[in-house]
């Protein structure tokens, strides 16, 4: 089967001219679908927190000796056990959030599973951005790589379609590190505004998007960048996600978080060859008043809220037909401080949680070695200890799930080849399940 | 899985000699990775850095937001030598006092602002206070939103155009995000008195000043800060994007673990210097009425609570800073070792010179501005006389190429280069504003002025916005200017007058037309295959039809009518000629 690029697909395009209608496109997409099901490789959704999430927030200790130490270090913080809202129980003497419910209802059906007390064991920093640029370049400790860790996969995957529709999407409208130096990276915020010409201009049947795409045909890094963005913008525009109806009952939030989640859902849906997306959801730093109003209104809540929803929607939106090729992964640059400060709020800490969801993570379950929060168990007196490398829990689906053999690449000087069993699956060596893509009328 | 966390090998460490190179595990991450050989893909060639197409457009460009029709002309005119007549651009820039700016004065009394000459006292009193009951949103955020409009304002109208670039500097140095209560309220205050006043003045000076600010004490929580529990923030972000930078952070070690200069000062800072200036800070804070205190005026003033101060000794940067010193001194001492320290001038003049010459500056150059810096630390006019050495460098002369205009500065750009005509203004009626249209479609690259929500600003490094949606979005907004009209229909952007003033009817050929508007807007003529690219367009050329008009013919541009529409065709190509490459390079 011929391979389907970006540049090809908008060739097509061009060449049919007006009549180059949907029924072309979808055509088209269905020939993409199938040639990214070759490859045999899970789409990656890599979710960042930044701020520093505060994971015994999200998952307080419900019981033992972890909820004696929690009362005394967050007097003021701590989330009761009874009483409304309490703490959800989630396993054991491990506790969620309220305003996280929906995580709930993922870990029972066994798609969410937990990795707790991880995060960059080599490297210690309290700064967001030394913490968020090693966390996304692979490599703590050395800021200097010049590529992120989701751009080494991509590039080095061994049979990956390097010329897919849309390969890697970055929602929002910058390019987060972890995307660093990938050269085919669109980044999309909201789709029904994503043109160059606005409505009510008289465009000459495309004549303007066409010449720019001129303009921009040298091979300079903003000549490739405009390009990019071209063509990304026409397949954007060919492919319609203005219209779109999430499936299997799935209500995703409202807010910028919901719409970039639909978005992956679709394109996943749509098979144009999503190999990777990136989601970004800011503003965790919580060092004053972090949840007056557990109930949904205080700021981690409201923040919690939308994020449980989103992966809630997402997952349930992609339905049996989807989920099972599509691993997400929640992370923050780093955890909190333990002992809640004198603002009703916590600082800069260290060890935290990692969430992977999809249809074949082995979840309902939490891993990694738990330190415990009592004196003697915390990192230098006060923070979550990171028993459990970052790159651990990556490598392990990058090799089981995104059928990336190269670790050694993705994330250089790891030697930590070790697996926690997260997600199922044999190691990429071995090679892959064939998978199924219904294309544009699945779901 | 390793069972204990380990030491903490950082590069800093292992180059300083913190940690013994035997503590490091046997395969040292960081020396491995230096051997990996990277996987390739389709690169872009990096755009090489080139001599500029002429000195007024490099000047233009870098010292301001671009040229301004007309602009070149001056320049050119500042001497008879490229040299002579830099040297006299910098010499104004850098006294804006002595610059003419009727016009743009003339705009600043049409726009009527009603908040921007507000003490603090009083945007406090006025913004602030009312509750949300009585005080309607709109005039809660009005600073916000007139500071927003003003700025835009003096970035297209503005003769010292140096001022305003150095002023999107230093509210992204300094950023706070703006849509937080207080903030949006007292923005005023933050771009008047404390970015503005100083930004030719002494670091140190505006150190304090936005150590001091409402919107710096709420945004990083100082407000706050008592010796009950010192709240970290504000510190951590003065030492880590302030002052000494990231790459003077040794992480959370002891201090002893940090190397020394030849006097014996720490070359940089650890966890519990932060620990330590922000015990330093301590009852800094704003009089907002606290409960706790019955002599808060709660009048939005910087306030020392002399009672949440932490009056014991510290100990930073390797200095001793002893016990019950008077109101203030803790965090004065602390603000003046760091501005004088050799760590804060080479970061702050690495961000200079990566504005001013590229991404990835010089370092002769950095160090040269950074000597000054570190000379002139107590001198009022210190940051001018940094500037001026970055700006006569030679590498800021003779380089061209090493950065790509970020969304604002495309925005900026295109409006200078068609001398549009809007004065901003914010709006709470109905109406669809012109200044609403244009705001909201900038907005969607996603820099809008003054909503970067993390402390560290915009990014000022190309790969972060060459993204397809700020890319995309910066042509949607250069396309919405040349769509929008004032309520009586009149364009924001002319197009005919000038063509019109400039050529003659029998010169108006789709040739002369695209020659006339590539020089105009980027002040030279790029090669000759885009001037035809651009040519082809105005002569109807589309995919069915090459050239309809031959490029040597006249077209009748007064006119707007079927089944030409020649002036709507030129309003587009010159909206192609602002969304061309060349208009992205600084």
């Amino acid at each position: 089967m011929p391979k389907l690029t970006r540049r090809g697909f908008l060739q097509g395009s061009l060449a049919g001219g007006a009549a180059a209608g949907l029924g072309a496109t979808s055509t088209r997409l269905h020939a993409a679908c199938a040639q990214a099901g070759a490859g045999g490789t899970d789409t990656l959704v890599y979710v960042f927190l930044r701020g520093g999430m505060d994971g015994l927030h999200l998952l307080p200790p419900i019981g033992g000796p972890d909820r004696t130490a929690y009362d005394s270090l967050r007097p003021n913080l701590a989330i009761p056990t009874s009483g409304d809202p309490a703490a959800l129980a989630l396993d054991g003497d491990v506790g969620l959030h309220p305003a996280g419910a929906p995580l709930a209802d993922l870990y029972s059906q066994g798609a969410l599973a937990i990795v707790r007390a991880v995060g960059m064991p080599t490297a210690v920093t309290r700064s967001h951005f030394d913490a968020e640029t090693f966390v996304e370049l692979g490599t703590p400790g050395d800021k200097s790589t010049n590529d992120g860790w989701i751009a080494r996969h991509l590039a080095s995957h061994p049979d990956l379609d390097p010329d897919a529709t849309i390969p890697v999407l970055a929602t929002g409208t910058h390019t987060p590190t972890s995307l660093l130096g990938d050269p085919g990276v669109l980044t999309l915020d909201r789709p029904e505004r994503f043109d160059p010409v606005v409505a009510g201009w008289p465009n000459w049947e495309g004549m303007m998007p066409a010449v720019l795409s001129d303009l921009y045909s040298g091979d300079d890094a903003v000549a490739v960048a405009g390009q990019e963005a071209l063509d990304a913008q026409a397949v954007v525009e060919e492919a319609g996600f203005a219209d779109y109806q999430p499936a299997n009952g799935a209500i995703y939030p409202e807010g910028a978080l919901g719409q970039h989640f639909q978005l992956i859902a679709q394109m996943i849906k749509q098979g144009l060859g999503l190999a990777a997306a990136t989601v970004d959801f800011g503003s965790w730093d919580t060092h004053n008043r972090q949840d007056t109003d557990l109930g949904g209104g205080g700021a981690f809540s409201s923040k919690l809220r939308e994020l449980a929803g989103a992966l809630h929607a997402f997952h349930t939106d992609l339905g049996a037909d989807h989920a099972g090729k599509v691993t997400t992964v929640v992370q923050s640059e780093f955890g909190r401080r333990v002992r809640e400060n004198a603002d009703i709020g916590t600082d800069h800490g260290y060890g935290n949680h990692m969430l992977v969801l999809g249809g074949n993570v082995n979840g309902g379950r939490l891993y990694g070695e738990w330190p415990g929060i009592r004196d003697g168990e915390r990192f230098q007196g006060e923070d979550i200890q990171a028993l459990t490398d970052y790159r651990t829990v990556l490598g392990e689906i990058l090799s089981k799930r995104l059928g990336n053999p190269n670790r050694d690449t993705v994330f250089p000087g790891f030697t930590d080849a070790g697996s926690l069993g997260v997600v199922a699956g044999s190691s990429a060596a071995t090679g892959d399940s064939a998978i199924f893509c219904s294309g544009f009328e699945g779901a | 899985m390793q069972r204990r966390p380990r030491p903490s090998p950082t590069r800093r460490h292992v180059l300083a000699g913190g940690l013994s190179l035997a503590a490091l595990p046997a395969t040292d991450p960081l020396r491995a990775f230096a051997d990996t050989r990277k996987p390739q893909r389709r690169r872009p060639r990096a755009k090489g850095v080139t001599a500029p197409p002429s000195l007024a457009v490099a000047a233009l460009n870098r010292m301001g937001f671009g040229p301004w029709p007309g602009d070149i002309e001056a320049f050119n005119a500042l001497g008879s030598t490229d040299a002579a007549r830099l040297q006299a651009y910098i010499d104004r820039q850098l006294d804006p006092a002595s610059i003419d700016d009727a016009p743009f004065e003339q705009r600043l009394a049409d726009a009527a602002y009603q908040t921007l000459g507000k003490s603090r006292t009083q945007l406090w009193a006025d913004h602030v206070l009312p509750s949300f009951d009585v005080l309607p949103w709109f005039e809660r955020i009005r600073p916000l939103l007139e500071t927003e409009a003003a700025t835009f304002l003096r970035g297209v109208y503005s003769r010292k155009q140096l001022v305003e670039v150095l002023a999107d500097f230093w509210h992204n140095h300094f950023n706070v995000f703006a849509e937080e209560f207080p903030i949006y309220s007292m923005f005023v205050h933050y771009d008047r008195e404390v970015i503005r006043a100083n930004l030719l003045g002494n670091f140190r000076q505006m150190l304090e000043d936005v150590a001091q600010s409402v919107c710096m004490l709420y945004f990083l929580d100082n407000v706050e800060s008592s010796d009950d529990g010192p709240n970290e923030n504000f510190a951590r972000e003065l030492l880590e994007l302030h002052t000494l930078g990231v790459e003077n952070y040794y992480g959370v070690g002891s201090p002893d673990t940090v190397p020394t200069d030849s006097n014996g000062d720490p070359l940089g800072y650890v966890d519990n210097d932060v620990f330590e200036a922000a015990r330093s800070f301590t009852g800094w804070t704003v009089a907002n009425g606290h409960w706790s205190d019955e002599n808060d005026p709660d009048n939005g003033s910087f306030y020392y609570r002399d009672f949440w101060h932490d009056r014991f000794s510290k100990l930073f940067l390797g200095r001793f800073i002893p016990a019950n010193q008077p109101a203030l001194k803790d965090g004065r001492d602390v603000l003046d070792m760091l501005a004088a320290h050799r760590g804060t001038a080479q970061h702050v003049c690495a961000k200079l010179c990566r504005r001013f010459i590229a991404d990835d500056p010089p370092q002769r150059v950095i160090d040269a501005a950074a000597d000054v810096f570190a000379d002139q630390w107590q001198a009022p006019d210190q940051l001018a006389q940094v500037y001026r050495v970055i700006l006569e460098s030679p590498e800021f002369a003779a380089t061209w190429g090493g950065k790509v205009k970020r969304p604002l500065e495309i925005a900026m750009s295109a409006m200078r280069a068609g001398a549009i005509n809007l004065t901003f203004k914010p709006d709470d009626t109905d109406a669809w504003t012109p200044t609403e249209q244009f705001v909201y479609e900038y907005a969607a690259t996603g820099q809008r002025l003054f909503h970067w929500p993390a402390p560290n600003g915009y990014p000022d490094e190309q790969a972060a916005w060459l993204s397809s949606t700020a890319m995309i979005m910066s042509f949607r907004t250069v396309n919405r200017l040349l769509n929008i009209e004032h309520a009586d229909d009149r364009p924001v952007i002319d197009v005919i007058q000038p063509t019109l003033d400039a050529l003659t009817a029998d010169r108006r050929t789709a040739q002369r037309l695209a020659e006339f508007w590539l020089q105009r807007i980027l002040g030279y003529l790029p090669d000759s295959a885009r001037v035809d690219r651009i040519a082809r367009f105005m002569a109807q050329e589309d995919h069915e039809t090459p050239t309809a008009i031959p490029l040597d013919e006249p077209i009748d541009i007064t006119v707007d009518e079927w089944p030409h529409y020649h002036q709507s065709r030129l309003r587009a190509m010159v909206g192609l000629v602002l969304m061309s490459p060349e208009l992205l390079d600084r």
